[in-house]
């Protein structure tokens, strides 16, 4: 039996500990791991690492001598629970913001009467490099330009969830929320059946029916495909997992063809026509006509095809428009304007750098900011104010006055903590959670559970996998 | 429902399952020559020399200097990155088939060849093959070859995908066929008359899993012409020259059926009179020259349909 409790933060909130001992929804988990020894949960942490590794379930790491060296994500096989009150409101906070922010890129690509009313600037909107003038007009299928969401909530001191920030355009990691829970099955078998966890499995019959919903053409069986950058991108197990859940060919662009404002993949029995794109590619890249000339990954034509709706694309294109980092900040006004609400989740005190008063003020506090790049991701170009060097935090301020439009501030938030199987020992991490939402015709679906990501080192804050983040399988508890 | 296949999925199936053929079939090769190089008794007079001669690309004079030393041969052959047809090389180019069709190759098909591939690119590998480790290894990659072929067997889904796998598969089986049975007559002139003994013959016949059936189905003499009987013309052989070829129509049979490209129909018949060059070869009464000729005229056609084949199908760039 090993020493299971360990330290607490005082000024955090730990997701399996209070200071009066486990929580409820801890308690059999606990008691599980309690009767287990160091070894034998040490033997299921190098079985599920080696599943992972069996599976392919890797990323590539090339060396100097260009041999790559294939890598797992890291998986902690102490599972985050979440109790069913708390989920719920996740679920109800989600499902508003993602109908606001639909509501925003359908009026936002059309009148734009929200900047007419002087809700959102428009040269916020106008200076977002990811607002695409291309698509400005175009009508997407039932007005969704959203269909998968992965929305990242972290926990402040007091437990209350956050929005750290929105995924609308290509949210990867789903492939992670189910695996997780596969290999959990296998190396605690009993445990899920005995704390009653809802079941994530359904989610690829869920997306598939969405797409198959947004065929443009009126036929029994619409040509249903997931677009892939190819087998060297970090997401491609991603990519092949998704298509083999949901049967449907995975291409890459090569494997297209725009003929006639119509897009066609190369078969064996020559070209068939294709009536939905599941797109694992970001927007630049999709089509080299209208985009990125230099692209090998897209597809030439395909976005006039997209304007004469003849194909749909999932997600819409332009939809960076909204999770840009510093639009982020008006989703508060955005569920108030659009759906006469207040908001359900929070959002993370946001300053913009553009505005001068909130740069000086964040100036004057840096150590206690986290600056981020308005439309960067996977952590890279974070500042996180209290582990930066004095020469780092003045290159943030060169960088910031350089282009401010591009930089927005926030308060550094502990992150929740849960226990983590470290060197053969429960320590605490820093998690925050990445639900994924699916929007169809019938409205918006999210399947109970999600993925938790987990800062590993001790103290950190980033929990990204690109910055040695892992993850863990996350439970929501009937 | 009409099937259809992406022209570069079905290209990735194609080669994947001829990778892995050539795979089994040089390291059934290097087995066979490995185990009898213990025994001292064997005429050893041809050695590694057919493994080296079909399976790499050292030259004449290379292979002549290191066909004795076994230990540079095993670790040539299975694990060095130089090589490009080394078994790691030919995992690797397998798997990277595999993963470009991954949403269409089973998930049991798949887990096999990706620790295949984690098993050759183990850094121990190339220590294990120095000493008495080196038959252990040999031999567990012989069932890992045997393991795939039975994954892929029982787990594959019939359609598109496996008749364009098989395929590959016979393609490079049946190529394998021809030139091993080359490396065994050119030293004899395609002598079909010669007195060879079985030991001479028991090493292709080995290296092509066809030992057993031959001593059950052919009497114990004069093993020149029989032995051509066996590896071209028995029907029941499954790595004889007819046997793959009677399958690959087959499965051409499938495809073109399938298909609404016109040029299909030409290459199905192209096919057909590579086939029937060999159905209709009387091989009682060939002559040592038209013994060399059906052998090279049936690999030089048979490269040229597997390249046309790919033109058709697999025209997607």
């Amino acid at each position: 039996m090993m020493k299971l409790i360990p330290q607490l933060n005082p000024k955090g909130w730990d997701e399996m500990f209070s200071n009066e001992g486990v929580r409820d929804s801890y308690a059999q988990v606990l008691n599980t791991l309690q009767n287990l020894n160091p070894e034998s949960l040490n033997d299921k942490q190098i079985q599920a690492s080696d599943l992972f590794m069996n599976q392919g379930i890797t990323f590539t790491v090339y060396s100097d001598n260009n041999q790559g060296i294939e890598r797992i994500f890291p998986f902690d096989i102490i599972p985050r629970i979440i109790t069913k009150a708390e989920w719920s409101e996740v679920e109800t906070g989600i499902k508003q913001r993602l109908k606001a922010l639909n509501l925003f890129l359908e009026d936002v690509y059309n009148g734009q009467q929200i900047i007419k009313d002087g809700i959102i600037p428009a040269s916020l909107v106008a200076s977002c490099p990811h607002y695409i003038q291309e698509v400005h007009g175009i009508k997407v299928p039932h007005n969704i330009h959203v269909h998968i969401a992965g929305i990242d909530l972290i926990r402040g001191a007091k437990g209350e969830f956050y929005v750290l920030e929105d995924n609308l355009r290509c949210p990867s990691g789903v492939s992670y929320m189910l695996e997780n829970r596969e290999i959990t099955k296998r190396i605690f078998p009993d445990m899920l059946a005995t704390n009653k966890v809802n079941t994530v499995g359904n989610y690829p019959n869920i997306f598939h029916n969405i797409l198959i919903s947004l065929s443009p053409r009126n036929v029994s069986k619409p040509n249903v495909v997931l677009l892939t950058p190819g087998v060297y991108n970090s997401a491609y197990y991603e990519h092949t997992f998704l298509a083999r859940q949901m049967g449907i060919p995975l291409v890459e662009g090569r494997d297209l063809v725009v003929n006639n404002n119509r897009v066609y993949m190369k078969t064996t029995s020559g070209l068939q026509q294709v009536d939905v794109i599941y797109r694992r590619l970001d927007d630049d890249y999709l089509d080299p006509l209208v985009f990125k000339p230099d692209s090998t990954l897209g597809v030439p034509g395909l976005i006039s095809a997209y304007r004469h709706g003849t194909v749909a694309l999932v997600n819409a294109v332009g939809n960076g428009v909204a999770d840009d980092k510093a639009v982020y900040a008006y989703v508060p006004d955005m569920i108030k304007y659009y759906l006469n609400e207040e908001p359900i989740l929070k959002n993370v005190p946001t300053y913009q750098m553009e505005n001068i008063d909130e740069r000086e003020l964040v100036f004057a506090d840096m150590e206690n900011m986290v600056i981020k790049e308005t439309n960067g991701s996977g952590g890279y170009g974070m500042i996180m104010g209290n582990k930066a060097t004095p020469e780092e935090l003045e290159n943030g301020k060169t960088a910031i006055l350089a282009n401010p439009r591009n930089f927005i501030a926030q308060p550094i938030i502990q992150l929740s903590t849960v226990p983590c199987l470290i060197d053969g020992q429960l320590k605490l991490r820093h998690v925050d959670l990445r639900p994924y939402a699916l929007c169809g015709p019938n409205g918006v679906e999210i399947v109970p559970g999600g993925l938790t990501r987990v800062a590993l080192t001790e103290g950190s804050l980033v929990v990204n996998s690109s910055q040695g983040g892992g993850s863990k399988d996350t439970w929501i508890i009937k | 429902m009409k099937a259809n296949m992406l022209s570069r999925v079905a290209d990735g199936m194609f080669w994947l399952n001829r990778y892995m053929e050539r795979t089994d079939g040089m390291l059934l090769t290097l087995n066979t020559s490995y185990i009898l190089s213990f025994d001292k008794e064997t005429d050893d007079c041809q050695g590694y020399k057919p493994l080296l001669r079909y399976y790499t690309n050292l030259t004449y004079d290379q292979i002549e200097e290191v066909q004795n030393d076994t230990a540079f041969i095993l670790k040539y052959i299975i694990c060095d990155s130089q090589n490009h047809n080394s078994v790691k090389n030919l995992v690797v180019k397998a798997r990277e088939n595999a993963r470009g069709s991954q949403d269409k190759i089973t998930k049991e098909l798949w887990e096999h060849i990706n620790s295949l591939y984690h098993y050759m690119n183990s850094p121990e590998l190339p220590r294990k093959l120095e000493g008495s480790d080196a038959l252990k290894v040999v031999n567990k990659l012989n069932k890992e070859l045997l393991l795939y072929n039975g994954i892929f067997h029982v787990t594959m889904p019939r359609g598109l995908g496996w008749s364009f796998s098989s395929i590959g598969k016979l393609i490079e089986r049946c190529l394998q066929t021809i030139s091993m049975t080359q490396a065994y007559y050119i030293p004899i002139n395609y002598n079909l008359d010669g007195n060879e003994d079985v030991m001479y013959w028991k090493r292709l016949l080995l290296s092509l899993s066809g030992y057993e059936l031959y001593l059950k189905s052919y009497s114990n003499i004069k093993h020149n012409r029989k032995i051509v009987e066996h590896v071209i013309f028995n029907y029941d052989f499954a790595h004889s020259v007819i046997f793959t070829l009677d399958l690959i129509n087959k499965y051409l049979d499938c495809l073109v059926k399938d298909s609404e490209i016109s040029e299909a129909r030409t290459l199905y018949n192209q096919f057909g009179r590579l086939k029937s060059y060999i159905v209709y070869t009387d091989y009682h009464h060939m002559t040592n020259k038209q013994l060399e000729e059906v052998l090279e005229t049936t690999k030089t056609q048979l490269n040229q349909f597997s390249v046309d084949f790919s033109k058709l199908f697999f025209s997607y760039t």
